[in-house]
């Protein structure tokens, strides 16, 4: 389907702010997760089991409230195969709709070796049956696993692919065009979790500094390989053929798209000293940064928590115009001023969205907007935080203040 | 939350998870084309089971069930 005139707009305005260039108006940006659900009634269990359910459950916002650019078109995480395969580590609320998870992290430090040696097949024969009980079995009923996850893995690209063209006929461009894990965070996230790995950045400094040089090559992959599922749409066909055969035969020419971007939360940095992060997070996420925009595509950082300014002084060193930071709990402000050769994303404290009236709201989007808009790079996106449950934020007040921000922040 | 103990796991298989995926999916390659049995064809299935770009396939999978 063809790109409406409208949707070019939109596109255009989230492009103009990450290259450097002043839009014609401040573009409006959804963080939005399973709020999405609740906003529409649709329940979790039937969004994750339902590719049409999951879709226009996830569009319903976006069609009723101004916005220029969605977060993502469909569920983040591919929730039917914990099912299938045996994992409780996500979970819904028992409101029916938020999404929570637990962290379940089954490496201990006896297994840096193997992950540094190949992490793909560590994760694969090692991790994973630790994690599903399904797996953690004979080869048979390992392939009877496999075989019972494929149709919830299809169902979960699809619902992507579906996304895209579905958000392309309501005229919103989405965001999120690939993933982009930073190689520390593999073991933050998944693979020792939050006590092991802090423990180890002391008790095992080699072994995490081996280990996370070796995913970096795993990285760079999952960038392109989720590029072309979750961009594709935007990127089209000769785009998608082009990088499939550089895939299979030349490897390293890969074309990201312009837009979409790749997303990236950056979950550890908040629990790291200024030396830590400069020693052991920066490395690899400068890398990946830098890969992505030397092939033609641009990330899009969550700073996760509260980052601080000596932190925040070491991501100057990125190339311009590489990077757009979404804010969480650094004051917006700051981060414009210190990263002022990338953009930055930020939006309204969630309380004041959840608790406020709509002129208090209404009064701190604009003065947000007059203190952030002047020479572009400013993203308005819709709280501090993805919106995940219902009580996140009242709908009249991400309403009344997209439609101030939509009328207010013109360039010219 | 279970123990985290590796020896929690199953180990008396004889091929790893990543050998049972790529096993299931060249015997559906197999089946449907059977000329892939034969050489040359055959060798050009090695080839693209052990290619990088397979192992980008892989690791695709792999960080959809790390999630």
């Amino acid at each position: 389907m063809a790109k409406s005139k409208r949707f070019k707009e939109r596109e255009q305005r989230m492009i103009d702010v990450a290259q450097g260039r002043i839009p014609d108006r401040v573009p409006i940006c959804g963080l939005i997760e399973t709020y999405a659900l609740s906003y529409s009634g649709v329940p979790l269990k039937e969004a994750a089991t339902n590719i049409s359910k999951n879709v226009h459950a996830h569009a319903k916002i976006y069609d009723d409230i101004y916005y220029d650019c969605a977060y993502i078109a469909s569920l983040a995480h591919a929730w039917e195969i914990g099912w299938t395969l045996g994992s409780d580590v996500f979970f819904i609320s028992d409101d029916g709709f938020t999404e929570q998870h637990k962290e379940y992290a089954p490496m201990v430090p006896d297994d840096y070796d193997a992950l540094a040696k190949d992490p793909i097949r560590f994760i694969l024969n090692e991790f994973v049956p630790r994690k599903y009980s399904k797996l953690d079995a004979t080869n048979e009923e390992q392939k009877k696993a496999f075989l019972s996850a494929l149709v919830p893995f299809f169902k979960f690209a699809g619902a992507m692919v579906y996304g895209s063209y579905a958000f392309r006929k309501i005229d919103m461009p989405i965001v999120m065009g690939g993933a982009g894990q930073m190689p520390l965070d593999f073991l933050f996230d998944y693979l020792r979790g939050f006590k092991g790995t802090v423990g180890d950045l002391r008790r095992h400094k080699d072994k995490v500094k081996a280990a996370t040089e070796a995913l970096l090559p795993y990285s760079f992959d999952l960038s392109h390989m989720t590029n072309l599922m979750m961009g594709g749409y935007s990127g089209g066909v000769p785009w998608m053929v082009k990088n499939l055969v550089n895939a299979i035969i030349l490897r390293n020419d890969f074309e990201f798209t312009t837009f979409p971007w790749i997303f990236n939360p950056c979950h550890m940095p908040p629990f790291m000293s200024p030396k830590q992060f400069e020693e052991f997070y920066w490395p690899g996420y400068k890398a990946v940064a830098e890969h992505i925009h030397a092939h033609g595509g641009h990330l899009l950082t969550v700073l996760e928590g509260e980052w601080g300014r000596e932190k925040l002084e070491i991501l100057r060193y990125l190339p311009d115009n590489s990077v757009t930071f979404v804010v969480e709990n650094d004051d917006p402000k700051m981060v414009k001023e210190i990263l002022s050769n990338n953009s930055i994303m930020a939006g309204l404290p969630l309380e004041l969205l959840r608790n406020g009236t709509r002129e208090e709201c209404i009064a701190a989007a604009k003065e947000m907007i007059d203190e952030l808009a002047p020479g572009g790079r400013f993203i308005f996106c819709t709280g501090d935080k993805v919106l995940l449950s219902a009580s996140d934020a009242k709908p009249e007040n991400i309403r009344a203040v997209n439609e101030f921000v939509h009328g207010y922040g013109l360039y010219y | 939350m279970r123990e985290q103990l590796p020896e929690y796991t199953y180990t008396k298989n004889e091929k790893t998870f990543t050998e049972v995926m790529i096993g299931f999916v060249r015997g559906i390659f197999e089946t449907v084309f059977p000329f892939f049995r034969i050489k040359p064809f055959s060798i050009l299935l090695d080839k693209l089971f052990t290619s990088k770009f397979a192992d980008s396939l892989l690791g695709s999978f792999a960080m959809v069930l790390l999630m």
